[in-house]
């Protein structure tokens, strides 16, 4: 294996996803089959037992933290969780599922619902004792991956990969007067998944993923209409994952891993630059993967083994030609997306809590 | 391709090892209820009872008996069965001589319209590991399953 990857044994802990320790610490957190917690240091050494996070014991697919709240998804519930002053967990729960979850810097917490849209649930506070939940919803969209990007300007801005609809992208100024979302659909593609990818100059620039291995690229995508694609011919696998990482593009596909050096960088500084030739390449059957800390890849296997990818080392080796057998020849050709555009508008509806 | 379904109709054979009648149901197929799960148009009758006969041939229930079936394509991955990329589907338990119906379900439980309230709109965790311990699924297929993802 090459030495920019570090295998991470988590025994038999059936790991499902991966993700920064949410506590702020340099290490990380793992999401185990059956609504466990469990943290580890920056190489992997496990710290303490594992939590029982949810209750319903289904698997977690996805955490995020917002003050003291720490809110964990899965496809039956959304659990909150707080320490309460005996220094035990506090638990509350939405009876909603969701592919993966977003916070904004209110600490509203965006839930990824699937067909049922957006569902937007602050925590229990001040002297309540349930989340407060609206729902609001599309015709047919579907919510896969929701971002929350900062425009710049203190505004939240929410983008969302939503398979066969498209991407789609909102001002979120809360919830309850409803919210118009802009919406952009391409034949054949399915909207897998999206980062942000932008910096101080382009804060809302963002790379979306469609599950053949088209890779789109807007620079603002609240009003880009005519955004950047490649094919990444090369592929295998349908697209799961797409991170950006420390100026770099990462990939996961069913079948490997791909890693795209400098794409982010050169995109936001140039215009027209195709696909780099060469790309870093770890075959993996993989069941999800996160970017941590603008330096890592955590990929998660099926076996319970992580792979802690060390974005910043492969892409060096890939500019300096180090050779190794994961680097390898990518194909891509750019492609003309004609994009169809929606604006719709929609009300919000309260939700039962539980 | 399938064409509409306007009006129920009965696969012409039962399943194999149970003689489990299948009827195929407009709700499931012609897109008029918004809130329905919807097979995929491109999927042939046949294929649709393949799912069901997959099911009942493994015994691939939940614990109310509620059975769940797949399909795979020719690459070997799982095969989309509904509109909306599901790639599981539930055929509720019918009652003795009753015929069974089925359609594409949810990876993730949303909030059901108002007459579905309480019902469960998505696969049963047991359904999974039954999946999975009849090798109809691989580990890491069960656990993108089981996590909801697409």
């Amino acid at each position: 294996m090459h030495p920019a990857v570090h295998a991470i044994d988590l025994g038999d802990f059936e790991v499902v996803h991966a993700l920064p320790d949410p506590g702020g610490g340099a290490g990380f957190c793992f999401g185990s089959e059956d609504g466990r917690l469990l943290l580890t240091d920056e190489n992997g050494l496990v710290l303490g037992d594992p939590v029982q996070a949810v209750t319903s014991r289904e698997a977690v697919n996805d955490v995020v933290r917002h003050g003291d709240y720490l809110a964990v998804s899965t496809r039956a519930d959304i659990t909150f969780m707080t320490a309460s002053t005996d220094e035990s967990l506090r638990r509350s729960l939405l009876s909603i599922g969701a592919h993966g979850l977003a916070v904004t810097r209110t600490g509203v917490f965006v839930a990824s619902a699937g067909r049922p849209g957006w569902v937007f649930a602050e925590p229990p506070r001040g002297g309540r004792a349930e989340p407060v939940a609206t729902q609001i919803d599309w015709p047919d969209t579907y919510m896969y991956r929701t971002v929350v990007l900062d425009d710049g300007r203190g505004n939240d801005v929410l983008a969302c990969a939503m398979r066969k609809a498209g991407v789609g992208a909102a001002r979120f100024n809360g919830a309850k007067g409803g919210l118009s979302l802009g919406q952009l659909t391409y034949p054949s593609f399915v909207a897998a998944d999206l980062c942000g990818i932008g910096g101080p100059a382009d804060p809302l620039a963002v790379a979306a993923a469609g599950l053949d291995g088209t890779l789109v690229f807007y620079r603002d995508v609240l009003t880009d209409r005519d955004p950047q694609a490649w094919r990444m011919t090369t592929i295998e696998g349908e697209v799961y994952r797409i991170m950006a990482c420390h100026g770099h593009l990462a990939v996961l596909t069913s079948r490997a891993l791909y890693l795209l050096p400098d794409v982010v960088t050169e995109f936001l500084s140039a215009v027209g630059r195709p696909l780099p030739a060469r790309g870093f390449v770890i075959p993996v059957k993989a069941v999800d993967a996160n970017a941590v800390a603008d330096r890592y890849i955590l990929v998660v296997k099926d076996d319970n083994i992580v792979l802690r990818v060390d974005v910043r080392a492969v892409a060096e080796a890939v500019a300096r030609n180090i050779p190794s057998s994961s680097v390898a020849g990518l194909g891509s050709q750019i492609v003309s997306l004609r994009g169809v555009e929606y604006l719709r508008e929609s009300a919000a509806r309260a939700m039962a809590a539980v | 391709m399938v064409p509409t379904i306007l009006v129920e109709e009965d696969f012409p054979r039962p399943t194999h090892r149970s003689g489990l009648v299948y009827r195929f149901t407009p709700k499931h197929h012609d897109g008029h209820d918004p809130d329905a799960a919807r097979w995929l148009p491109e999927l042939t009758r046949d294929e649709e009872f393949g799912v069901f006969e997959l099911a009942d041939d493994r015994a691939i229930a939940d614990d109310d008996g509620n059975l769940y079936g797949l399909l795979r394509g020719v690459d070997g991955d799982l095969r989309d069965l509904g509109t909306w990329e599901q790639v599981i589907a539930e055929f509720p338990f019918a009652r003795p001589g009753e015929p069974w119906h089925g359609y594409p379900v949810w990876p993730v439980n949303g909030s059901a319209p108002e007459h579905r309230r309480g019902q469960v709109c998505r696969p049963a965790t047991e359904a999974f590991d039954r999946l999975f311990d009849a090798g109809l699924i691989s580990r890491g297929e069960k656990k993108r399953l089981r996590s909801g993802k697409l």
